[in-house]
């Protein structure tokens, strides 16, 4: 086998290996005994070069102190637009004025028809 | 009313294409913090395995994003791509930092083998360990390219022409320096196993 081809070889039983083909990278290994002990060794390196997560507080950390984004909830708050703080602030008067309505609208037969029951209880 | 208009002013970085998000990058905070999103774990990594401490690698990939920013307004994609242009910034650091580190004498313990002492452990694990170590402790031993190209390739899954742009050399080159790098790699563990035969017979012959 030439260089060419070794390293054509090595290159696609990398691929298999790194893409979870394990059973193609087998049978690629098959050709010489050589490529047999490099295919070990990949297997070795694959399962020892592991990636690592950086920590979330770490990358939210640098990410603020590049570009000023706000950290934490109170902070994200302060962030979003003003539009969405009005338009929140609306919707919740609207539903307070509604709920408030709702129950001064409602007659007071809902009290007096849960009395009769409270008094049989007792 | 203009507080009403719920169209955004600023463009949506998240899907934008990664030469228009640097251009956009070079005068705009934001679009700098998607490039960052983007990049932070792969740098992360890279830098993590050049120096096998955790506090060092936070500390480079910091290190690596203040002097992209700082930078990019001089960056041009001329065939380089971004992504290149930011590991060629971190292999910098590293090297730096190798060097320093170098003249200072300090030996830092490995969290690879902080985590091999001390981990929790048992003993159907200490072989598994004890052999990454032993790997780990051999691709330290390789030049630096050597092992910038396994830690892009095994760690980053980058393809060889992305590791051709990184470390300035053409697809066919990194083919060949990879398949010396495993040749190295495998004579070094060899010779390491022999080594290691050879002392525990001669401690075996002391105790007899």
């Amino acid at each position: 086998m030439s260089e060419v081809e070794m390293e054509n070889l090595l290159d696609a039983l990398t691929d298999a290996l790194l893409s979870g083909q394990d059973d193609h990278a087998v049978r690629l290994s098959r050709v010489n005994e050589e490529m047999g002990i490099l295919t070990r060794l990949m297997v070795r390196l694959r399962d020892t070069l592991q990636p690592r997560e950086p920590s979330e507080r770490f990358m939210r950390q640098l990410k603020h102190d590049l570009t000023g984004e706000p950290q934490g909830l109170r902070a994200r708050l302060g962030a979003v637009p003003v539009h969405v703080h009005v338009a929140t602030g609306v919707a919740a008067s609207i539903a307070g004025l509604m709920w408030f309505s709702r129950r001064q609208s409602r007659p007071n037969n809902g009290e007096s028809a849960d009395l009769p029951a409270l008094q049989q209880e007792s | 009313m203009n507080i009403f208009n719920r169209k955004s002013q600023k463009p949506n970085y998240k899907t934008m294409d990664e030469p228009e998000l640097v251009q956009h990058a070079k005068t705009d905070r934001d679009a700098f913090g998607e490039l960052y999103e983007r990049y932070v774990k792969k740098i992360y990594n890279y830098v993590y395995y050049r120096t096998s401490n955790q506090h060092d690698a936070e500390d480079l990939t910091a290190r690596v994003f203040y002097r992209a920013m700082s930078h990019i307004g001089n960056y041009e994609d001329k065939g380089v791509p971004f992504q290149a242009w930011l590991y060629r910034i971190a292999h910098n650091l590293v090297a730096n930092f190798h060097r320093d580190k170098s003249r200072r004498k300090i030996i830092a313990l490995d969290d690879f083998v902080a985590a091999a002492l001390y981990g929790d452990s048992p003993d159907k694990h200490a072989e598994d360990n004890e052999e990454r170590k032993q790997l780990m402790d051999a691709i330290r031993r390789l030049p630096e390219e050597r092992q910038q190209l396994l830690i892009l390739k095994f760690v980053e899954h980058l393809s060889n022409a992305e590791i051709g742009h990184i470390m300035e050399r053409t697809e066919g080159a990194i083919k060949s320096l990879y398949h010396r790098t495993l040749i190295a790699l495998r004579d070094d563990l060899r010779m390491q196993a022999i080594s290691h035969t050879l002392t525990d017979t001669q401690n075996q012959r002391k105790e007899e």
